[in-house]
């Protein structure tokens, strides 16, 4: 079990690995041309933004390629993404969020601390062996 | 026209803004290592490099969370909120500092790959009970902290114009949502990290403290917000639109705005807002630009006057325009499209910011 979540936890990394692989692939391909096309104001920008950008290029080539798609074959215009959510429906989820952490951030931080562990001697460990999993 | 990216669009208040931010964390970082090194002088520099960083960005996160919420409460908090990104960014880099010397100093020496050991390292034996069984105490803490930081990474390289711009608005922001997602994270993995081995008890207090001041301002924000909403649903039922604000009108002149499709003229007659058509009933003048004189709407054209309480001329004349009724919303002025009846008679809309 112990080689199985390691497995497990290898192939998720390798996975995210691969995503900002194609990430770093799609973000020069992109700059190199896509860019000026796909927002005009970006047409006379400097090495220093193309710099900036490109972290959020890696985290989000997926919905830049179907914006990039859509935008193909017009002049340059910013669409959003997604249908539009208005402020009020943003707010809405605020009062959610912070609800839930109400709720949430003080049982977790009572239960933590409730169940803390006697921390072991330096040099010794409380355990036996045989209760591993 | 033109609008063409920079890296930075640096101005003078982005650079106090910044260099100010910048300094308070370096005389942080220098301090929090100065007092460890005295109190603790068997720690490693690595070890205050990871304390001291991680405390700062829990700072930070802290100070970042309050500052919405307080705009919304205050607007003299605004200028706080126009660079929030540039601390979101500086956040973000030291927690990355954090992740990277805590990922070097705890799992780079071992047997495991230290990112596999990121994850996996929870089944430590010493976690364990006796009887074997798991706690709360064995959730992996540490992959808390990776998720956290994923959220940051996420915010801080789409922290630029560019993404607003061509993300859209919704989108975006519904992205930066997710730092109330890795707010829960953080707390978590400090709840399930250092305060397991701290025992002191203002580590929890002070963790308590800190939750409880955002989440307090948050509240207040949100029953301010909800209120308004109510306010605003309830005037756009009643048929108002939302149009200037109240501050743009100075006393004894008009706003000229639209609403229903038609021009209205929102007057300032003595700090109390009153709306009329913008046509004068003589040749059709622009009323908005005339100004109230001994309480009267003058027209520019040929001095026609209007009463602004009920859009009558002064007697003996009999000359009408029609009325709106005018509702003000946290300083904004809406105006109801539907004309009054003719001679309505309104008192007007007091100019006090609703709270």
């Amino acid at each position: 079990m112990d080689d199985s979540v390691n497995a497990a936890i290898a192939v998720g990394l390798l996975v995210t690995g691969a995503y900002a692989g194609l990430g770093l692939v799609f973000a020069a391909v992109f700059q190199a041309m896509g860019l000026k096309r796909f927002d005009a104001a970006a047409a006379s920008a400097g090495w220093g933004f193309r710099l900036l950008i490109t972290p959020g290029i890696v985290a989000l080539w997926p919905v830049l390629l179907v914006l990039w798609v859509k935008r193909s074959g017009s002049a340059a215009e910013p669409s959003q993404f997604g249908s539009r959510i208005s402020q009020r429906t943003l707010r809405a989820w605020h009062r959610v969020a912070w609800f839930a952490l109400l709720v949430l951030v003080p049982v977790g931080l009572g239960l933590a601390l409730a169940e803390r562990l006697p921390v072991p001697e330096p040099g010794t460990i409380p355990w036996d062996p045989s209760t591993s999993r | 026209m033109s609008l063409s990216y920079r890296a930075v669009d640096w101005n003078r208040q982005k650079k106090i803004y910044s260099l100010t931010a910048t300094g308070l964390i370096v005389l942080f970082m220098v301090l929090y290592g100065a007092v460890t090194l005295l109190v603790s002088p068997d720690f490693t520099l690595e070890t205050v490099i990871i304390r001291g960083t991680s405390l700062a960005a829990l700072l930070i996160l802290h100070f970042i969370l309050c500052i919405g919420p307080l705009a919304r409460l205050d607007r003299r908090f605004l200028p706080l909120l126009y660079n929030r990104r540039h601390l979101g960014v500086m956040m973000f880099l030291l927690a990355l500092i954090h992740g990277v010397f805590a990922a070097i100093q705890f799992h780079a020496l071992g047997n495991e790959n230290p990112l596999v050991s990121v994850f996996s390292s929870y089944r430590m034996d010493y976690r364990l009970t006796a009887d074997g069984s798991l706690r709360i105490a064995h959730f992996p803490f540490e992959p808390l902290g990776v998720g956290a930081l994923l959220i940051f990474f996420v915010m801080a390289a789409t922290s630029h114009d560019f993404w607003l711009r061509n993300l859209g608005a919704s989108f975006w922001k519904t992205l930066h949502l997710g730092v109330y997602v890795a707010y829960a994270l953080v707390l978590g993995h400090v709840a399930l990290g250092v305060l397991q081995t701290e025992r002191s008890a203002l580590f929890p207090i002070l963790v308590l403290a800190g939750f409880t001041l955002v989440a307090g301002l948050h509240v207040a924000a949100g029953w301010k917000e909800r209120r308004l909403d109510t306010s605003r649903a309830a005037a756009e039922r009643d048929g108002f639109e939302e149009t200037c604000l109240a501050s743009e009108i100075a006393e004894g002149r008009a706003a000229v705005v639209l609403a229903g499709g038609v021009r209205v003229a929102v007057w300032r007659h003595k700090d109390r807002l009153h709306a009329t058509s913008n046509t004068c009933r003589h040749q059709g003048g622009p009323l908005g630009e005339g100004r109230i004189i001994d309480g009267c709407i003058t027209c520019p054209w040929h001095g026609w006057n209007y009463q602004p309480e009920d859009g009558c001329s002064p007697p003996p004349f009999k000359e009408v325009v029609e009325t709106h009724a005018v509702r003000l919303l946290n300083g904004r002025v809406w105006v109801q499209a539907k004309p009054n009846p003719f001679e309505t008679r309104s008192p007007g809309v007091a100019d006090e910011v609703l709270k």
